[in-house]
């Protein structure tokens, strides 16, 4: 049995997410809100103060900071990937929703009950739920996009041959009848769908936190999952 | 033109009174363009003195003959000169001086004795609305005489953006239903000069090229003149160091204006436009748009009609049916986000109090229950080991009195 379906006792936790997918979590998330605020000073950068053209050059290291930003959230990503073949069961579900699986789908179909208020029972799940990982493959697939884009205008910009293996981005662009400005107008869309998403998922991870049956911050940062004491009436009052 | 001998460049620009002096400076700076080593430069001059001219027939579809006009006007007239003289059309339907039959009889006439050897340089595109009807040339769609050109060309030069992307007449929705030569002719090699004018310097280079190498120039993956066409108008711009230091100009005419800072937040598209404007420079090398204070429009670009407008960074988007932008998909969706997110909150902290509540009162309920259930098994034990006291020889009864204990001791680890 994968660890996926173990149901621990309350109190007993179990190892989810790896090291790998956790360092990984985190330097995403710290890289991609930098790309949110680098990006969008690059987009609508504020007017230098004072001083000249000669000793400024602060929108060039709003520019630097970004593809800093950018390529540790690109080989971090890679690097997920790659993970994915050699991790645990955990690792591969944000990439491969199991929907060829019935379970899966009844699984779905309670979540969304539990979020339309429509099922009073919260659910114990030892990986993602499957909206969950709905909504994460929508995120990994967006980041994806995100450094394809990137990639294409960075490719547009510099000299360096190796970039131009991301030439295709850029005539994909033209193959639409476009140009180069597409791929900051989509760019920008990505940046959008990824701000809804980092919304969604603060909102329902805290929502978890405090109404579901599991942790999950404390998860995603030591590993461990751990059902809390339960909290339905029978359970709680066969406890007294 | 000498019957026994095909003339040359340089008999050709000799010709018209260039001096040897200006010849060779335009060798050197051609070799420049073209990013070859100073000593290309002489290569070329040896080349254009030696070998025989490169003919170039020029032709013009639907467009606004603004590349023409940007080649006949140059104002110094060193580069008119030149250009003219490299060029030496040998057919121009706008600049020539037959019309009508003449012109057409020069326009067979020259494909026939050049066959093979000869640059079509296309300005403008032909219409496949109504048959073509939308540009007549000599009675018959324009279509016609592209397709005859450039049957006996040895390379066919989209001219500009009409030519090479479609430009103004091909902007949504396109109502002639222009294409761009390359997706038009395809049995010969197309070479993109983009542009709205193209550069006339572009052509001569492109020329001088031919003749010296005796083969085509790299083109890029999209076909445009790679020498010409490898990087972004801002990559090579004067106002650079203004954008990196954070230096706009914020509305026309203000300090920043004046002072020639960046026109990025006025809508320049020098970011993702590729031209070469800011090296060859307009009119004779005096300045180019951006230098001169206006924002690049991206006239270079596939599509830049359809893009919004000039003055603004943000894109029109026009597969939202309204013309929606980055912005204000990005407004809506953050809003509907944010505040479904309040909404469901709020929904859930009603909930979860109400379901707190019930399960704080039905544990008690229950607790209650449990206990007075407990209360009587206790009371049941009691009798029942009072009970095997009294009978200390029955063994089963004593077992099941240790089960019970053991059972009540794992209850009470849990909890
Ligand atoms: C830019 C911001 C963020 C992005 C793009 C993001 C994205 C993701 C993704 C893709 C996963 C799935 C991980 C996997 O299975 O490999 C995930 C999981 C998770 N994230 Fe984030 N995250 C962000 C910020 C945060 C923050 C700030 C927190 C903490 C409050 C957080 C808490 C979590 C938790 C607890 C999980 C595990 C959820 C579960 O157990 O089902 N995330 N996140
Ligand atoms: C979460 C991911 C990212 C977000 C939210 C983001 C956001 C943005 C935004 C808002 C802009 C400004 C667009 C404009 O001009 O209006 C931008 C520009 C840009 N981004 Fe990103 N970006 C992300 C990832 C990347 C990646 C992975 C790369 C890859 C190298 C990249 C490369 C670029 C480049 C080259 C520009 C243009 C910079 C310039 O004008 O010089 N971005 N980004
Ligand atoms: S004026 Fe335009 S091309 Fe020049 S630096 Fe500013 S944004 Fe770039
Ligand atoms: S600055 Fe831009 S719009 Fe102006 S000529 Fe150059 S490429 Fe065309």
């Amino acid at each position: 049995m994968d660890m996926l379906h173990i149901r621990p006792r309350p109190g007993q936790g179990v190892y989810v997410f790896e090291f790998p997918v956790r360092i990984w979590h985190w330097t995403m998330a710290l890289a991609v809100f930098a790309l949110f605020i680098t990006g969008h000073f690059i987009g609508k950068p504020l007017h230098t103060l004072s001083g000249g053209a000669d000793d400024l050059f602060y929108l060039g290291y709003t520019i630097m900071a970004h593809y800093i930003a950018a390529f540790i959230l690109i080989i971090g990503m890679v690097c997920r990937i790659i993970w994915a073949f050699f991790g645990n069961a955990a690792s591969r579900q944000i990439f491969l929703p199991r929907v060829w699986d019935k379970d899966w789908w009844a699984d779905l179909k309670s979540d969304i009950k539990w979020y339309l208020f429509l099922s009073k029972e919260p659910r114990i799940h030892m990986g993602h739920n499957p909206l969950a990982q709905l909504g994460m493959g929508v995120c990994v697939l967006d980041i994806v996009l995100m450094c394809l884009t990137g990639l294409g205008i960075y490719q547009s910009k510099t000299g360096d041959e190796f970039f131009h293996l991301f030439r295709f981005v850029q005539d994909f662009a033209y193959w639409t009848g476009g140009n180069v400005i597409d791929l900051v107008v989509w760019h920008r869309i990505g940046m959008v769908i990824l701000v809804a998403f980092v919304i969604l998922h603060l909102y329902m991870v805290i929502r978890e936190e405090l109404m579901g049956q599991t942790t999950l911050i404390s998860t995603m940062v030591s590993g461990f999952r751990l059902v809390r004491a339960a909290k339905t009436a029978k359970e709680s009052a066969k406890r007294q | 033109m000498s019957v026994h001998t095909p003339e040359t460049h340089y008999e050709a620009i000799r010709r018209r009174g260039i001096s040897r002096r200006d010849f060779l400076k335009f060798c050197t700076m051609t070799a420049a363009f073209l990013g070859l080593s100073h000593s290309m430069g002489a290569k070329i001059a040896q080349a254009l003195e030696t070998k025989p001219r490169l003919p170039v027939i020029w032709i013009n579809g639907l467009s606004c003959s603004c590349c023409t006009e940007s080649f006949i006007r140059s104002s110094h007239p060193l580069a008119k000169d030149i250009i003219l003289a490299m060029i030496s059309l040998d057919y121009n339907d706008t600049i020539m001086a037959a019309a009508g039959d003449q012109a057409m009889a020069a326009f067979e006439e020259t494909i026939k004795k050049y066959r093979g050897n000869y640059i079509l340089a296309v300005e403008g595109n032909p219409p496949f609305g109504e048959e073509g009807m939308f540009c007549i040339d000599g009675g018959r769609p324009f279509l016609h005489k592209l397709e005859t050109g450039a049957a006996g060309a040895k390379a066919v030069v989209a001219w500009g953006n009409c030519a090479s992307w479609g430009c103004v007449q091909a902007a949504r929705p396109n109502p002639t239903h222009v294409r761009p030569v390359h997706k038009v002719i395809h049995d010969k090699p197309v070479i993109k000069i983009p542009g709205c004018p193209a550069i006339p310097e572009v052509m001569s280079a492109l020329v001088a090229y031919i003749v010296t190498f005796d083969s085509l120039p790299d083109v890029d993956g999209e076909g445009r003149f790679a020498s010409f066409y490898g990087k972004h108008v801002h990559d090579q711009c004067v106002r650079r160091a203004h954008f990196d230091a954070g230096e706009f100009v914020e509305s026309w005419d203000d300090e920043g204006a004046r002072k020639g800072y960046c026109l990025y937040k006025m809508g320049c598209k020098g970011p993702t436009t590729f031209n070469a404007c800011p090296a060859t420079r307009w009119n004779n090398g005096v300045s180019y748009p951006i230098e001169s204070g206006h924002g690049c429009l991206g006239c270079a670009e596939q599509g830049f009609w359809d893009q919004g407008s000039f003055y603004s960074r943000i894109m029109d988007i026009p597969a939202f049916g309204t013309m929606a932008t980055a912005q204000t998909i990005g407004k809506a969706v953050g809003g509907v986000v944010v505040a479904g997110v309040a909404v469901h909150a709020a929904l859930s902290a009603v909930s979860h109090l109400k379901k707190t509540r019930c399960e704080k009162e039905a544990a008690q309920l229950e607790a209650e229950d449990i206990a007075t259930t407990n209360a009587d098994a206790e009371t049941s034990l009691k009798t029942k080991n009072a009970a095997l006291t009294e009978n200390e020889a029955s063994t089963d009864a004593g077992q099941a009195a240790s089960q019970a204990h053991t059972h009540s001791k794992k209850e009470g680890n849990e909890s």
